[in-house]
């Protein structure tokens, strides 16, 4: 049986990649063996996915499917190793100039990360992306015949999970009124403190009874401190830094909250904004990298350059607008039916097929 | 998005910034404070450095505060006679008090300079720190240019010794 096993540098309970590596798994077995290998493995996950250095040894007409969004030079010296051939799905390496002061150490994972894309290049069989965005830059980065597919993408994925009682006491308790939510993780190019900033604004200068619930690990510790330091300062109400979440938890938070929103400034796709929308949440992001493109006229995408002001207005449009809502709610389900159709109707499994790579 | 053109919505969230800010709900800079008052926060987070800017401001209270020292006493007094004798104590203590004023004053002064110097210091150690740092980080990148190519001959010497072990193997 032939073996397409998957190699993703880090596997992390809900983290997006690890999310789609293991829906693309499931498609791969119908076609021969398939197993998620990481670098490093949340606890979490470790029932799911293996250590890389327990990739089996393969065979030529084998594939390693990679997926490429941080570089670790054992992870590139491993796969230069390999006699599989390899297929690339690139989600996007984030400009390390994002992280250079605030984690010069993972700035240098970045840097390797584009690095690694030109060391492996000679290698690579087949180069997917999955947002057109990401296949500009492969392309810029003289990959050739790029494909773009959002392969184990399913933005629907917790509308079918169960709420949870738990957290909706949490909500009550520590929000208490409708809220603004983001879901990604604390880092300095997602922006969480613009959100702070116009919460502010729609609280102190409106008077607007908003919440605030940012969820999602600090994964710079840094900017974290700084988020909390932030919103003490600013006197923001009604906010909860709800961290990492279950499943079940995140789709509770989903299914409240009021307005969506997202400042960051730099996405390779941005499937938080399309989770939002699955649950007819009105959605509010920047244009920034790929995330026009994601929500494609299915939330309310502001300019590059919005301030705490734009996003303070738009938050209350949002939330007081109730013809604007409606137009949002059914703009977002609609945009979340055409992509689920997409994602259906093209799998990775067809592509490998179609490059003779399955077959 | 149906029904709703996303530019006609933006151009009305402006509006309303422009009338806000006509209005003096939105003060002029509003936005700019707000960055500059988190970046702030997160360079005194980030680093634990000592604040240059701080230690200038400090310098600039003291020089302010020694040279604004009084020796003058209030003389006002409701009670008849009072103001005179006000008067005549304050004459009378301020020929003990004047050279103690004097030297806190010096002091003072002394004390700015210090920290003056301190912070000269300071910034001078953060400026030749930055220089070393951008040397060191130019040899890591000659380095590993270097080891990109050593990783690129590896690569090939080991796909050649694969293709003639296969060879050999088929001979």
């Amino acid at each position: 049986m032939r073996a397409f096993h998957q190699v993703i540098v880090g596997a992390g309970a809900g983290d997006a990649i690890t999310q789609m590596a293991l829906e693309i798994r499931s498609d791969l077995r119908e076609v021969g063996s398939s197993e998620i290998f990481a670098r490093f493995i949340d606890p979490a996950m470790a029932r799911e996915v293996s250590p890389l250095d327990a990739l089996p040894s393969g065979r030529p007409n084998d594939v390693v499917i990679y997926h490429s969004s941080y570089g670790d030079p054992e992870v590139t010296r491993a796969l230069l190793r390999r006699p599989e051939r390899i297929v690339l799905v690139y989600h996007n390496v984030t400009p390390s100039e994002h992280f250079v002061h605030h984690d010069p150490a993972f700035a240098a994972g970045l840097e390797w990360g584009r690095h690694e894309l030109s060391l492996l290049r000679g290698r690579i069989v087949l180069a997917t992306a999955d947002s057109r965005f990401n296949a500009d830059e492969l392309t810029d980065l003289g990959f050739r015949n790029v494909h773009v597919i959002a392969a184990g993408l399913r933005p629907h994925r917790l509308t079918t999970v169960t709420p949870s009682t738990d957290t909706v006491r949490t909500l009550r308790e520590k929000v208490g009124v409708p809220y603004v939510l983001n879901v990604s993780q604390l880092l300095p190019h997602k922006c969480q403190h613009v959100l702070i900033q116009a919460l502010h604004v729609v609280q102190s200068v409106h008077g607007a009874e908003i919440g605030l619930v940012l969820v999602g690990p600090p994964r710079s510790p840094s900017y974290g401190r700084g988020l909390v330091e932030l919103a003490r300062s600013l006197r923001v109400r009604n906010i909860w830094f709800a961290h990492r979440q279950s499943d079940a938890s995140l789709a509770t938070i989903y299914r409240s909250a009021r307005v969506f929103a997202s400042a960051s400034v730099h996405e390779g796709l941005g499937i938080p904004p399309l989770e939002a929308m699955s649950f007819g949440v009105p959605t509010v992001v920047r244009d920034a990298g790929a995330t026009a493109e994601t929500v494609a006229g299915g939330a309310l995408v502001l300019p590059n350059g919005a301030g705490p002001l734009m996003f303070a207005e738009a938050i209350l449009a949002a939330h007081q607008d109730e013809a604007l809502r409606s137009s949002m709610i059914c703009a977002a389900l609609e945009r979340i039916a055409e992509l689920t159709a997409a994602v259906d109707s093209t799998s990775l499994v067809q592509l490998l097929e179609s490059a003779g790579l399955a077959s | 998005m149906p029904d709703v053109d996303v530019d006609e919505i933006v151009a009305t969230l402006r509006e309303r910034i422009a009338d806000r800010r006509a209005a003096g709900d939105y003060p002029i800079g509003l936005e700019q404070q707000l960055e500059s008052e988190f970046q702030g926060m997160l360079r005194a987070i980030d680093r634990h450095e000592i604040d240059t800017e701080k230690l200038g401001a400090l310098v600039q209270s003291v020089i302010v505060a020694a040279h604004e020292m009084r020796l003058d006493a209030a003389t006002d007094s409701r009670v008849p006679g009072g103001s005179t004798a006000h008067y005549a104590t304050a004459r009378v203590v301020s020929r003990h008090i004047t050279p103690l004023a004097e030297s806190v004053r010096d002091l003072g002064v002394s004390v700015a300079e210090a920290l003056d110097e301190v912070r000269r210091l300071v910034q001078a150690q953060s400026a030749a720190d930055e220089r070393q740092l951008l040397d060191v980080l130019a040899g890591v990148m000659d380095r590993l240019a270097v080891i990109d190519h050593l990783v690129e001959l590896t690569t090939d010497l080991e796909r050649r010794v694969t293709q003639l072990e296969s060879d050999r193997r088929e001979q």
